[in-house]
């Protein structure tokens, strides 16, 4: 059914008929994002929580196959091989970043103490063992994973050789470097952003294997004896509660390594909590800032053909320099008097400074925050906007 | 057209508006208006809880623009039938309808309610006067007993609201069923959705909301006004009823709501229905669907779980246009004052008969009056007004004309077709959801995205680096489109999303470059644009055609590689440079040229913007 009347020429056909004349801006989605970015902390094990929930998804289609469509099990299959690379990802990139550290401490701490080196130790031990479980579990690579396992083994190999008593030669792990690299990085099922989350593990590990073996083959012998001397009370305790020297010595390096895992750990949540809160505040302020620049620029933007009167008029009476001058370089609230404007302008421009200044008055935050030159010359840009706007 | 019912005359009007007796009665709510206006604007729960019986309506539209209202319904055995003028209301203060009968017990008919601020030592609260004028048909004294009985009833139905507002009910809760009865169905279906979303309140929350709200709710669930409702996250709202839907517990439902009164007037149940054109009745208007104006997905529970009536209970319910704050009537050649107060803001005035809009601001220092005419068009000029201000409207022509005023600031938190299609899990789990063959609906708004890469000039074909382009398009809410000539082209609901995935993808492909393929380094080339296009059906595939399609090629043309390159639109947004100024990306404005093969569109010196993120000019580039 259609009618011809007023409406229908006016509102509802034209301005919905041409897009670009569409009345109504949509909701944006970063406003309805705006609520995820408060204060929640951030999720370390999210990508795999996200694999649980696919899985689940996937389980409940599970049960009406005939439902589901090829297009559909495809998009399924391919949304749980990527989340659950991105899971395998995120967990190579904190042994990777676990490892740099120790690289990092190996070097800044020079020369190690033998105490140094077990806790360094017992943090390779814990990635290690990390490393070997990433790929079990629901975490378990269907296809591809030929071309991961020789990787991870020589990297578990790897980090083996650090640990006392060693086994392993590192130089001939290293001889097989070449051809897994290249087999990993050829044409195969392996996503390639894990493809580089492995390579680059690789890389860290021979780096730190590098380091650490050149420092333990200076390191004086008898490091071992000078733990036991230093922790001689406990052991004494230990022994007469019927220990072997050896056991206890295992039992005391554990001991050690976990106590050095809490401090660290420690440190780590203590930083992690103040760059949080940090990054929280800072959000915080820039979405009010953002908010604030938002609400003032729509209200602003209806007064242009206004204001372009006003420009007009006020041409005669020195106005432009006047307004261009507050937007400028006058940051008070307070609108001098100008005797020369007519009586009439007068309110209208007070109204039109005081708008001004909230804008500029966030714009002023925003600059305090930015000193590096690059910021500096963006906000010139949008001050030239501004002035666009009010065409000045 | 039909022409006007005689009961509508203004004569006929007068002398039973003249006639009529008067009874009210009040009550008191412990909120102050702005929360109680929720509740008490929404006459059409208010009657469903009196037990009055739906109500049939006819519009009958008019030639001047918009309909009359005719209404029948049953009350105590009888068929009432009256003609309904348009609601009048200001929000948070007044509402009131008038009705002239044709059948049943009452001749006429004004139902009013009006709110008060009242200061109490506990806190603001707000004085409820329910109020009616009317003339009765036969046995006056029996009619006048039945209404005041009426009103006893809707003072007790909101001393309930009041108590229930009072143990901590927000809005609309007020309205749910509280019957703990339904606990257990409540239980059951969120353990069948545990495992959806294990550490958050949504399963809960959205089987609460399905079994208890009213139907008038649970059979068009809005995602973003459930998680506005108890706190969520609207995107993670809106992926858990995509869940829930494909998973068989809930349907979608595609509403095309008029521009207007937003009504949604017309609906399919697949994207297949949805037409370009749709009609309002009670607007009387044809209007064209806008994939992200006013095509709106819904959704609504399976009938296995509950069974929805849509039944109407007050067809003109402030309520159901709560984008209007204020609706006034004017007969032919009269002018009214009306006191109006409103928060700062921008608003614009309309009337179904008059051409275009009234741009008006509420700021401290506007006008304390203001005087509009019903002519023909409304001035383009905006207007500046007080918060306090008198309007003054006069209606110069001869035939009934009503005033509305429209708060543009009114989120309306649509989920648009436009912006569930911009989400891979959309395309993925409702691949068939396309439009009908030959049906191509206009987008203000869309972000379009070109990405490929390509070693030494030629496009790369590995199918695992055009999964990584897909998978950080979906990353940063965008969905991938269609993929040809080893080019993703992907839509994203806002620019700044496109560019975030423009740098995650560059940031990611220096990471392959550096340990994957540190021989053979790739170039990515990608370019974004929003702006007006169509979304059409085409191959199977939901997929756009048009002016941001045309504009987004010529810009991938021109990308250098290595860079992003983006349309000056795009570019003129405060929180994309704010983005760039994070990410220390280099940038440079360019000149474009070079028409698209198969298109009008001409490319000759189109301004545009370089982005070399940070990584890739610390290397030198640009």
């Amino acid at each position: 059914m259609s009618l011809t009347n007023t409406f229908d020429a006016s509102k509802a056909s034209p301005k919905l008929g041409s897009p670009e004349q569409f009345n109504r801006q949509p909701t944006r989605l970063r406003d309805l994002k705006a609520a995820d970015i408060s204060d929640l902390p951030p999720l370390y094990d999210q990508e795999e929580k996200a694999v649980q929930r696919l899985e689940a998804f996937d389980a409940r289609l599970g049960g009406q196959t005939a439902a589901v469509s090829t297009q559909e099990r495809a998009a399924l299959d391919r949304d749980l091989l990527m989340q659950k690379s991105r899971a395998r990802i995120e967990k190579l990139k904190d042994i990777q970043s676990g490892l740099s550290l120790v690289h990092e401490r190996l070097n800044r701490d020079t020369p190690s103490s033998p105490q140094l080196l077990v806790q360094l130790r017992s943090l390779i031990q814990s990635a290690q063992s990390q490393l070997t479980g990433i790929y079990d579990g629901n975490l378990l690579m269907t296809e591809g994973f030929e071309y991961v396992r020789p990787m991870l083994v020589n990297c578990t190999e790897k980090l083996s050789c650090l640990q006392p008593g060693k086994m392993l030669d590192f130089s001939s792990l290293r001889e097989r470097d070449a051809s897994m690299s290249q087999s990993l990085k050829s044409p195969n099922p392996v996503p390639v952003m894990e493809k580089a989350a492995l390579l680059a593990l690789a890389g860290t590990v021979d780096q730190l294997c590098e380091s650490f073996l050149a420092l333990t083959d200076t390191q004086p012998a008898g490091e071992d004896s000078a733990l036991l001397q230093q922790h001689q009370p406990s052991l004494q305790l230990l022994q007469r509660a019927g220990r072997s020297q050896q056991g206890m010595l295992t039992q005391l390096t554990i001991l050690h390594s976990q106590l050095s895992e809490i401090r660290e750990q420690m440190s780590l949540n203590l930083l992690q909590n103040s760059l949080q809160q940090l990054r929280s505040r800072s959000l915080r302020e820039l979405l009010g800032i953002r908010e604030l620049i938002a609400k003032h620029l729509p209200a602003l933007s209806p007064l242009v053909p206004l204001l372009n009167t006003q420009h007009q008029r006020l041409e005669q009476t020195g106005g432009p320099e006047f307004l261009s001058r507050r937007v400028r370089y006058s940051l008070s609230p307070q609108t001098p008097a100008t005797p020369d404007l007519p009586a009439a302008i007068q309110p209208m421009l007070d109204d039109y400074t005081v708008m001004i200044d909230k804008v500029i008055v966030a714009f002023e935050t925003l600059s305090a925050q930015c000193l590096e030159k690059d910021t500096e010359l963006m906000l010139k840009g949008e001050m030239a906007d501004l002035d666009a706007l009010f065409g000045f | 057209m039909t022409s006007m019912s005689p009961l509508r005359e203004k004569d006929h009007v007068d002398k039973l508006r003249r006639q009529a007796q008067y009874v009210s009665m009040s009550t008191e709510l412990w909120q102050p208006p702005e929360t109680v206006w929720a509740i008490v604007s929404n006459t059409d729960m208010m009657n469903q809880k009196l037990g009055l019986a739906p109500t049939e309506n006819s519009f009958r539209p008019t030639t001047y623009g918009g309909s009359q209202l005719s209404v029948e319904t049953k009350s105590a055995g009888m068929t009432l039938a009256y003609e309904e003028f348009p609601f009048e209301w200001l929000a948070p203060h007044s509402l009131s309808v008038e009705r002239i009968f044709s059948k049943g017990p009452l001749k006429y008919l004004k139902f009013g309610i009006r709110l008060e601020a009242i200061e109490r030592l506990q806190g603001p609260s707000t004085r409820v006067t329910f109020e009616m004028n009317f003339v009765p048909g036969l046995m006056g004294i029996v009619v006048k007993g039945i209404l005041q009985m009426n009103l006893k009833q809707m003072v007790k139905v909101f001393d309930g609201y009041n108590k229930k507002l009072s143990q901590g009910d927000l809005g609309i809760q007020v309205f749910f069923e509280n019957n703990p009865k339904l606990q257990a169905a409540i239980t059951k279906l969120q353990a069948s959705w545990a495992d959806f979303s294990p550490e958050s309140g949504l399963p809960q929350a959205l089987a609460n909301y399905l079994i208890t709200a009213p139907d008038r709710y649970a059979s068009r669930i809005r995602p973003f006004d459930v998680a506005a409702l108890y706190g969520l996250l609207p995107l993670e709202t809106l992926r858990f009823c995509l869940m829930a839907t494909r998973s068989g517990l809930m349907h979608m439902r595609w509403d095309m709501r008029c521009p207007s009164c937003k009504g949604p007037k017309q609906n399919s149940g697949h994207l297949s229905g949805v037409s370009a054109h749709a009609y309002c009745e009670s607007c009387a208007v044809d209007y064209t669907v806008g994939f992200d104006q006013n095509l709106e997905l819904t959704f609504f529970p399976d009938s296995s779980l509950r069974k929805v009536d849509e039944s109407h209970f007050c067809a003109g319910s402030p309520a159901n246009t709560p984008h209007l704050l204020f609706q006034a009537n004017l007969w032919p050649k009269q002018q009214r004052q009306i006191p109006i107060r409103l928060e700062m803001g921008i608003y614009a005035f309309r009337a179904l008969s008059v051409m275009g809009e009234l741009t008006c601001m509420v700021v401290p220092e506007g006008a304390t009056e203001l005087e509009i005419s019903l002519g023909d068009r409304f001035p383009e000029e905006p207007v500046m007004v007080s918060p306090n201000f008198q309007l003054i409207v006069h209606n110069p022509k001869d035939y009934f004309q009503t005033l509305q005023l429209e708060n543009l600031e009114w989120e309306s938190e649509v989920c648009s077709g436009a912006l569930v299609s911009s989400m891979q899990e959309f395309r993925d789990f409702f691949g068939q959801e396309l439009l009908a063959e030959g049906t191509s609906l206009p987008i203000a708004n869309q972000t379009l995205l070109l990405a490929n890469l390509s070693h030494q000039g030629e496009p790369v074909a590995d199918q695992g680096y055009l999964q990584l382009i897909g998978d950080v398009i979906r990353q940063h809410d965008g969905a991938e489109v269609s993929c040809e000539d080893q080019t993703v082209l992907a839509a994203f609901q806002d620019p700044l999303d496109a560019l975030k995935a423009s740098l995650s993808l560059s940031q990611q492909l220096e990471e392959v470059n550096r340990f994957v393929t540190p021989e053979q380094p790739l170039n990515l080339r990608v370019s974004f644009h929003e702006g007006a296009c169509n979304a059409i059906s085409q191959d199977g595939v939901l997929t756009y055609g048009g002016e941001a399609l045309d504009a987004v090629q010529g810009l991938q043309r021109a990308a250098q590689a290595d860079s992003i390159l983006v349309s000056e639109k795009v570019f003129a947004d405060a929180d994309f440079k704010w983005l760039l100024l994070q990410q220390q990306a280099k940038i440079r404005p360019l000149l474009i040229s070079g028409g698209a093969h198969d298109s009008p569109m001409d490319f000759a010196n189109v301004k545009a913007y370089q982005i070399l993120p940070a990584a890739v000019a610390a290397k030198g580039g640009l």
